[in-house]
């Protein structure tokens, strides 16, 4: 498989009031065409900050790219500008964590989609179009784009498809508004879709239909995904391979199979166990133990939590990711480059121990909250 | 301790807290607002002004220090120069002197007025969001009234049944200018009513004047204090405003609107008459705006 | 809940309000010291003479009967006579008031015009010199006595320039009254000699009296667009693709219009309050001058009606406001948001 995205060595800081957060230390990924990627991690970890990088919203100020390299079909989006709005436009497609918030509030769904289908990707529009569409005249859904709109919002199974383009969010629920935003997402037919946490505000039920709908069109539509999210659950659902972030750094990096059978960074380990601890405990607003962005732990960025933290050694030297014999990459020094992967099975059994609450704390850091470099600044 | 007195030991050191953090966050933005500080400087400037008149103004007579405005009848009609860089009026009297003067009438009334509109506004409001029920009713429908007529046009018809000066004006200004605080602070007390906090202290049994005092007026301030400064402004303008319709100080009182409507009987040959008056009565009002549009940015509130 | 619904219930809220407004007026003109016999007489009048026409105005009644038949009378148009002209107030306020209204709303047009744009501007190059510009010019446009601007503008353009008339309404044969608005009328008597006489008069004290909603205008739309430029759809149409200037001039500018709208209703009040300063300045023949005449000799009747008349027509003017804003927003209609 040819890979569609590669992702190299990025780096991405915050200036805020506290001082230079350094939020993305050397992230390096890749999806490969019709794969589907997940980006699993406590909330604040970095994941938005690099889908955001990706599809090239990140807001700057305060966010500033400091290196690294975003190659879509071997262009690069970050030196490219050309490409990157040609890409952003006709090729990627995002959604978001929060449909209440994500679609205007004062235009119909049927403008909002005619605005989509008629002018994605154009890289200007004239005035007097703009003129027409406000005083009613052009900019209206063709019959056959109506068609298209409307098979769309049957396929994501909204209720009176047609009578929806004629209603304004505020009339819709939250699942439905999010149904609103894949349709919008998808109408263009993109190649390549970063979903953001999208089930992440609804309630559990309308969760696992969005999930289902939205796997339903990955498959159809055959489309390359990023899918951001602090569910493990969900990314074992969607994803093809998975990458694990901690602290603005990838700790492991494998297929869904191989994390969920055996995990090898201490990280992955702790997660994976909090799971059964989520539906247990009900943690909200600890909002874990994500470290200070400003002066961030030195090297392993996760050494502080970590049980098998060696002294002289994790603390020392940013740990480079090594591929094990399976295929897979692991930032920790408890292995070493092309370890089989018995042996470190064996090693990650023996040495890497959580206490309960530790745990607990990993379920907390699931639960959500706001990053620090996202809470009000001036 | 019981749980109640813990609770309001917490409270207060969690309130310190706070407030040492918005004070040091306050200086942070106030600083990055060049606008906002030099409206501060303006205003200390006039409040200077204001205090020394009569050591500033090189003719303090002239504009009625101690007594009447004196006249000098020989030195008419000056236009500016280095004697008298405002020029003189009709009666030989020296424009620097009077506007010098005029600052003083100006922050007065613009403090008188705000005093009384804060002082039946804000108490109203409080009430009106607080207690509810038909006592806010009919506050809040008298406001809307209130607010139905254009500020000046109801304050030149309060004006008509008494005697035209600065007094007059005063009162009639304040008359018109409590509803927008009794407004804003029922907006706000309504909001922040339901909040968990007060919600907290109600459940512990403080009373109704405690939490009014000790957790309501504290989130109503940064507005008032935003609102305060940017009416500083207007109701100065609007004094002036009344100055100049002949319906507040009279002449030969050095009140800056009045001066203005002196000065344009004699556009457009004598030019000088209104323009300097004008122009303190602009910067003056100018100051105010920086510093209240500054503190809006750094209280980040929204006033009407 | 539909639209016709909000327009309805809306236009209900109004009616307390002006029920309000006329009690408010009467206790106004009945309560405060002085005596309105006397006043209209002046000082030197017998007191058999007030007595006779305190009777004749029913000032002797009970106040709640003084106050039914003057709402009687309101309703059948009758103000009272007002004792500057001797003519009822309300013929009075038909005269002279469509020359404040043609003033007012001139005014408010020429604000919205340059006050969105300049706002717009600035948004979009904020805190850059343009922002920087444009604010600094709103600055100036608030903090600006009214009379003073009008002042100074007739100075320049007017006398020292000699480019424009420097007072009056029109300089040639008023057309024929249709509607006493002098634009509409000379329109429709297509009398263009006198359409523009009436442009040339009007351009100076309209452009005195907008300055400073032209201001407000321009902070408000600053400020709300670029608090909708943050909102997170705005990054929903940007990854979507759509091209800039439709997410700015189509999305954020509606969104952002409604706030907007709410500080135009405001100021429309401050306006008239203007008018009063700025009809002076400009020997305007409207309302205002009206006003201020019979507030300086104390006749009542025609105070009351003019502060009545203004009151309605602010209450109007934001009642159209707020169908506008429910129009713009559906999120008011269906008692989400508010509006303010």
């Amino acid at each position: 498989m040819a890979p569609i995205l590669e992702v190299e060595d990025l780096k991405v800081h915050f200036d805020t009031y506290e001082g230079k957060q350094q939020v993305l230390n050397g992230i390096d990924l890749t999806v490969n065409e019709g794969e589907t990627v997940a980006i699993v991690g406590e909330s604040g970890c970095g994941k938005s900050v690099t889908a955001r990088t990706i599809i090239g919203t990140l807001a700057q100020p305060p966010g500033e790219i400091v290196s690294g390299e975003v190659r879509y079909r071997g262009e690069d989006l970050l030196s490219d500008r050309a490409a990157a709005q040609r890409v952003k436009n006709e090729e990627m497609a995002m959604i978001f964590q929060d449909p209440m918030t994500h679609l205007s509030p004062v235009f119909t769904i049927g403008t909002m989609m005619a605005d989509i289908i008629n002018y994605r990707g154009k890289r200007s529009i004239s005035w007097m179009r703009m003129i027409r569409d406000a005083i009613g005249r052009g900019n209206r859904l063709s019959a056959a784009d109506r068609e298209r709109c409307v098979e769309m919002f049957t396929k994501l199974q909204i209720p009176d498809p047609e009578g929806i383009l004629d209603r304004y969010p505020v009339e819709l629920s939250g699942g439905m508004r999010q149904r609103v935003l894949i349709a919008m997402a998808l109408i263009t037919d993109p190649d390549f879709l970063i979903a953001d946490e999208p089930t992440t505000a609804l309630d559990v039920t309308v969760q696992s239909q969005i999930l289902d709908i939205l796997a339903e069109r990955i498959a159809e539509q055959n489309l390359s995904v990023i899918y951001v999210t602090h569910n493990l659950g969900v990314a074992r659902k969607l994803a093809d391979r998975i990458y694990v972030m901690y602290a603005g750094e990838i700790a492991e990096v494998a297929t869904t199979e191989q994390l969920f059978d055996q995990p090898m960074h201490p990280y992955s380990i702790g997660l994976l166990e909090s799971i059964p601890k989520l539906t247990e405990f009900d943690s909200e607003g600890i909002g874990g133990l994500i470290p200070n962005y400003t002066d961030p732990p030195s090297g392993c960025r996760f050494h502080p939590r970590c049980p098998a933290y060696m002294e002289g050694t994790c603390d020392v030297e940013q740990v480079p990711a090594f591929e094990l014999g399976d295929g897979r990459y692991v930032a920790c020094y408890l292995y070493e480059e092309g370890m089989d992967v018995e042996t470190a099975a064996s090693i990650a059994d023996t040495e890497v121990e959580y206490e309960d609450e530790e745990l607990e704390q990993f379920a907390a850091g699931q639960t959500g909250g706001t990053p620090p470099w996202e809470e009000d600044e001036p | 301790m019981s749980v109640v007195e813990r609770y309001q030991s917490f409270k207060e050191s969690e309130q310190a807290n706070r407030y040492r953090e918005e004070a040091l966050r306050f200086a942070w933005r106030f600083r990055q607002n060049p606008m906002s500080l030099f409206g501060l400087g303006m205003i200390l400037l006039l409040i200077l002004i204001a205090i020394f008149a009569p050591y500033i103004a090189p003719n303090p007579a002239h504009a009625g220090w101690r007594g009447e405005p004196a006249v000098d009848f020989g030195n008419a009609w000056h236009e500016p120069s280095l004697a008298h860089p405002f020029g003189t009026d009709q009666a030989g009297r020296d424009i620097l002197s009077r506007v010098i003067f005029g600052t003083r009438l100006s922050l007065i009334l613009g403090l008188v007025v705000l005093t009384i509109a804060i002082g039946i506004g804000v108490p109203l409001g409080l009430i009106a969001g607080y207690v509810g029920g038909i006592p806010s009713t009919i506050i809040m429908r008298t406001t809307d009234v209130f607010l139905s007529v254009p500020p000046l046009v109801l304050a030149l018809a309060v004006t008509v049944p008494l005697q035209p000066g600065l007094v007059t004006a005063m009162l009639a200004i304040s008359i018109v200018w409590w509803p927008w605080y009794t407004r804003l602070v029922y907006g706000e007390v309504v909001s922040v009513r339901e909040q968990d906090f007060v919600e907290a202290s109600r459940g512990l049994g403080t009373g109704r004047l405690r939490i009014i005092f000790r957790e309501i007026l504290p989130n109503v301030t940064a507005p008032i204090t935003v609102k305060f400064s940017l009416d500083m402004g207007y109701a100065i303008l609007v004094g002036a405003g009344l100055g100049f319709l002949g319906l507040g100080a009279q002449p030969p009182t050095p009140e800056w609107g009045t001066m203005v409507a002196q000065g344009r009987i004699h556009l457009p040959d004598r030019w000088w008459l209104s323009t300097f008056p004008g122009l303190a009565i602009f910067l003056t009002v100018l100051a105010f705006n920086f510093l209240g549009d500054g503190l809006r940015d750094i209280f980040d509130v929204e006033v009407d | 809940m539909g639209f016709r619904s909000y327009l309805l219930r809306r236009a209900i809220l109004t009616i307390p309000v002006f029920i309000g407004l006329t009690l408010f007026i009467f206790l106004l003109a009945r309560v405060l010291p002085g005596d309105p016999a006397r006043m209209a007489l002046g000082p030197r009048a017998t007191d058999e003479a007030v007595a006779a026409l305190r009777i004749e105005m029913g000032l002797d009644d009970p106040l709640h009967i003084q106050y039914l038949n003057y709402m009687g009378g309101l309703l059948q148009g009758d103000m009272g006579i007002a004792l500057t002209t001797n003519r009822n107030v309300f013929t009075d306020v038909l005269a002279f008031f469509p020359a404040t209204l043609e003033l007012v709303i001139t005014a408010m047009f020429l604000a919205v015009l340059f006050g969105i744009p300049l706002g717009i501007i600035a948004a979009l190059n904020k805190d850059r010199l343009g922002d920087n510009l444009s604010r600094l010019i709103a600055f100036f446009g608030v903090s600006m006595p009214v009379f003073w601007a009008a002042i100074l503008i007739q100075l320049a353009i007017a006398y020292n320039l000699g480019l424009l008339p420097p007072s009056g309404r029109i300089g040639v044969d008023r057309p024929e009254w249709y509607t006493g608005f002098l634009i509409i009328d000379s329109i429709i008597a297509l009398n263009f000699e006198a359409l523009r006489s009436t442009l040339a008069h009007l351009a100076l004290p309209a452009f005195a009296l907008a300055l400073a909603p032209m201001a407000d205008v321009a902070r408000m739309t600053r400020s709300s667009f670029i608090e909708e430029y943050n909102e997170d759809y705005v990054r929903a149409l940007e990854t979507q693709g759509l091209p800039g200037r439709l997410i700015a001039y189509k999305y954020v500018l509606k969104a952002s219009f409604a706030s907007t709208l709410t500080i135009i209703g405001l100021d429309f009040g401050f306006l008239i309050g203007g008018a009063f300063l700025v009809e002076i300045v400009f020997s305007w023949p409207g309302l205002a001058r009206y006003g201020v005449r019979a507030i300086l000799e104390n006749d009542i009747n025609a105070v009351m009606g003019v502060v009545l008349v203004i009151g309605a027509v602010f209450i109007i003017v934001n009642l159209i406001v707020d169908v506008l804003y429910g129009f713009l927003d559906p999120r008011v209609r269906y008692g989400e948001g508010s509006s303010a």
